[in-house]
């Protein structure tokens, strides 16, 4: 069942990471290349965020298996290269890439 | 020149399943696989044969269908041992019994992966289509701790269990299985009909995750959200250490997977073949070239408008856009998880659903789009 309320929270929250997806790219100096620079903030996970609320990174993950652990780390740098790399995260929340269905490999003992 | 590196490949051996889930995403569950009939053995493996010349896998994960009703799982673990491919398989348990479990030990496959969606047989049913299957799961589950093979534990989260999650997670923990698969209910191919009963609203999910944080954080168990949560929807920083992550399409990590058609599709969840070719068989194929297909390799840059501009744009992606385009007909609108909440149509066409008809007791189903 949704609600005005649910509605609001979300509509508000996206606002919230719109602004920091703005604040962000002029912090990179990204100019007018906005588009490529919304990527870039967005594969670099939390930090950018202009709100009080902590941004989890959501990283690709394979659907059915619990998010496995890839041992990547944060490349830093290389979120810029491309939108399909995963960076990695400060998140705790966040555990990187892994497919949807089941967990990650790493983690299945 | 080297193959192609690629994450994992979900091998989908067989379209035959021994439980009818209510929320199955196989495209095929409507006629119980008849439509794709009996996947031989031999087509199987010469698929699988395309596969290993065309890609170095990291690891393939078996599922179905119920993965453990083809006949030749056996033969095919033998084939993936010797290429060295390693395996995880997803099951519904059903089928494992004490023989199977110690055949299985030997092939030291990362995890068996078995569903319980509910603490009691009668929602569980609700859930599987029938009776028996909830014990049938768990006989498995036992069968392959005994045999020392490790077990994952999934919960396909609905609207109708995202409140008994931590009686759900009680469970795994008493049967010994400490990984566990939080599998919010996405509504994709034979279920996108039924995403007005299952699908969870933002608040439900919300529940679950707090029944299900003191498992991770105290108990100290893996768990896993296994589809996408986009963070508009939910504030997921809040319930570390639960695992949240996005779709993998398009990426690095993506989990390709090949029906038992041959088909080589996105995802699982996905419905179409990757670069139209409808059987990986065909030699004519260059199956190395399907990863630069656009609808791969261009995946993660269709956005929905309503993600436009968004910090976590480029990873989100909306949530899971296979859902969005089974329920709402393509991908330029987000996961029906979020926009059921955005979307003032879309919710009030769930609600009619969800309204018993005066006229007819029959249940109704959402449209789903073609």
């Amino acid at each position: 069942m949704s609600s005005p309320e649910t509605k609001n929270k979300i509509l508000a929250r996206r606002a919230k990471f719109i602004a920091a997806a703005v604040t962000s790219a002029g912090l990179l100096g990204c100019g007018s290349k906005a588009e490529v620079c919304l990527s870039m903030v967005a594969d670099t996970g939390s930090d950018g965020d202009a709100s009080d609320d902590t941004i989890s990174d959501t990283r690709p993950q394979p659907c059915l298996d619990p998010v496995v652990d890839t041992g990547v780390t944060d490349t830093g740098p290389s979120v810029c290269l491309s939108p399909m790399e995963d960076t990695g995260s400060d998140s705790s929340a966040d555990t990187g890439p892994a497919p949807c269905l089941a967990p990650p490999p790493a983690d299945g003992g | 020149m080297g193959r192609r590196k690629v994450y994992s490949i979900a091998l989908e051996l067989t379209a035959y399943c021994n439980q009818k889930c209510a929320y199955c995403y196989n495209e095929w569950r409507d006629d119980g696989g008849q439509s794709i009939g009996h996947t031989e053995g031999q087509k199987l493996f010469g698929r699988v044969d395309r596969l290993l010349e065309a890609f170095e896998i990291d690891h393939v994960t078996l599922t179905g269908g119920e993965p453990f009703a083809h006949k030749d799982i056996f033969r095919l673990l033998d084939k993936l041992s010797a290429a060295k491919v390693p395996v995880q398989i997803i099951s519904n348990g059903g089928l494992i019994d004490d023989a199977l479990a110690t055949r299985l030990k030997a092939y030291a496959v990362h995890y068996v992966q078995c569903t319980l969606n509910a603490p009691t047989p009668e929602l569980h049913a609700e859930h599987v289509g029938g009776d028996g299957h909830f014990e049938a799961t768990l006989e498995g589950v036992r069968a392959l701790k005994r045999a020392g093979v490790n077990v994952v534990g999934c919960v396909v989260v609905t609207r109708k269990n995202a409140h008994l999650v931590g009686e759900i997670l009680e469970l795994w923990r008493s049967l010994g299985v400490r990984q566990i698969a939080m599998s919010r209910f996405s509504p994709a191919g034979y279920a996108a009909r039924a995403a007005a009963e299952l699908l969870p609203s933002r608040d439900e999910i919300v529940v679950a995750f707090e029944q299900a944080l003191p498992f991770a954080r105290d108990h100290h168990m893996s768990i896993s959200c296994t589809m996408p949560i986009p963070p508009c929807a939910v504030e997921t920083e809040r319930y570390a250490p639960i695992k949240f992550g996005s779709c993998a399409v398009g990426t690095k990590f993506q989990e390709l997977a090949l029906g038992p058609d041959g088909k080589l599709k996105n995802c699982t969840l996905h419905r179409a073949a990757i670069g139209g070719v409808p059987d990986i068989l065909d030699p004519s194929v260059d199956v190395a070239a399907l990863l630069d297909a656009p609808e791969v390799a261009e995946y993660k840059r269709q956005l929905p408008a309503f993600c436009e501009g968004c910090l976590h744009a480029s990873t989100c992606g909306g949530g899971c856009g296979a859902a969005a385009e089974w329920v709402l007909g393509d991908r330029n609108v987000p996961d029906p998880f979020l926009w059921q909440h955005v979307d003032d149509e879309f919710a009030a066409r769930l609600e009619r659903e969800r309204t018993p008809s005066s006229e007819s007791k029959t249940r109704r189903h959402l449209d789903v789009v073609a």
